[in-house]
């Protein structure tokens, strides 16, 4: 008997006792395992291996709750915050009113000395401010993790 | 609320209808992730990590489907990353003994406990395959949807698989030495 058609036949009394389609008709199966010896032991100790398996079952394993730590990783991310057109428009104000000093004190006509001095940097921080606050709308997409279905 | 329900709520965004089915299918899910990882951390680790992945996919999840051999192999996915990341880093298994298998289900606990430890030594993707079959009775075509090779492929491979869990449970010893 060729060590191929064993494993075959072995194979195909497995899918048997699985309750599966076998890939040998059931004929062929029984004609070799009545000329060959070495696979009628083989098959006795498959069967014995199967009824040890049919004997157990899972042991019943609770995980911690899962929910909470997936609830966090799923929460909706913040919404980008928002500012309000009337924060926006005073803000931009200010910024124009800085700058527009800040033109006045350039002419010779306004001694304003030390008072506009700042506003370069009232002007600067205005901005900032305004930028921060994202007016925009812009956003960066989140990345996608490598591996996410 | 039965999983097509829960799962045409949480594809418009309904946090509550995923926790059923989180609730669901947690416990299942860290069983079958403790048969690949054999580590109790991995494993709690991957159905997290898995269920965060099936949230944010689950507007493409195919309602014809079931809903756990999907989550199934997401799961599985996170654990073989674990265990990928564990040999990377040459990180040693927990040492906490799991026990895949109910000692009180036979009355044999002997042989309950022989077929533990020779199911230990199996490589993961073996016994995860063995136990779908023996464990959770699935057919042929089942556990090739699971892990996503032929049924064909299953037929072999459970077939090597169980002469490997043979000569384990025949002979430990040499079995080691030969691998």
């Amino acid at each position: 008997m060729t060590k191929d058609l064993c494993e075959a036949v072995r194979c195909a009394a497995m899918a048997v006792r699985d309750g599966e389609q076998p890939p040998l008709d059931a004929g062929a199966v029984q004609r070799h395992l009545d000329a060959c010896e070495g696979c009628r032991l083989a098959l006795a100790g498959d069967e014995a291996l199967d009824r040890a398996l049919a004997g157990v079952a899972r042991a019943a394993q609770r995980p911690d709750p899962t929910w909470p730590a997936v609830a966090r990783a799923i929460a909706p991310a913040p919404e980008p915050r928002q500012v309000h057109a009337r924060d926006g428009w005073v803000l931009a104000g200010g910024a124009l009113a800085a700058v527009a000093l800040q033109v006045l004190a350039l002419g010779p006509w306004v001694g304003l000395g030390w008072g506009v001095r700042p506003l370069p940097l009232i002007a600067a921080a205005a901005l900032f401010l305004v930028l921060r606050a994202n007016p925009l709308r812009l956003e960066v997409a989140p990345e996608l993790e490598d591996g996410t279905p | 609320m039965d999983d097509a329900t829960a799962i045409a709520r949480c594809a418009r965004g309904d946090q509550e209808a995923f926790r059923c089915l989180v609730e669901r299918y947690e416990a299942q899910a860290f069983g079958h992730a403790l048969a690949i990882t054999r580590e109790r951390t991995s494993a709690q680790d991957a159905v997290q990590e898995a269920l965060v992945d099936g949230w944010r996919s689950i507007a493409r999840f195919d309602p014809h489907r079931r809903f756990y051999p999907w989550l199934y192999t997401l799961v599985r996915h996170r654990c073989y990353k674990a265990l990928a990341g564990r040999r990377r880093s040459w990180t040693a298994a927990g040492t906490e003994p799991i026990h895949l298998l109910d000692p009180a289900s036979t009355g044999l606990r002997d042989a309950t406990l022989d077929l533990e430890r020779a199911l230990a030594r199996l490589e993961p993707e073996e016994r995860e395959t063995l136990l779908l079959k023996h464990l959770d009775g699935l057919s042929y075509d089942e556990i090739a949807e699971r892990i996503g090779v032929p049924p064909g492929t299953v037929m072999s491979r459970l077939y090597h698989i169980r002469q490997r869990l043979k000569a384990l449970l025949d002979s430990p010893d040499r079995e080691e030495g030969a691998r």
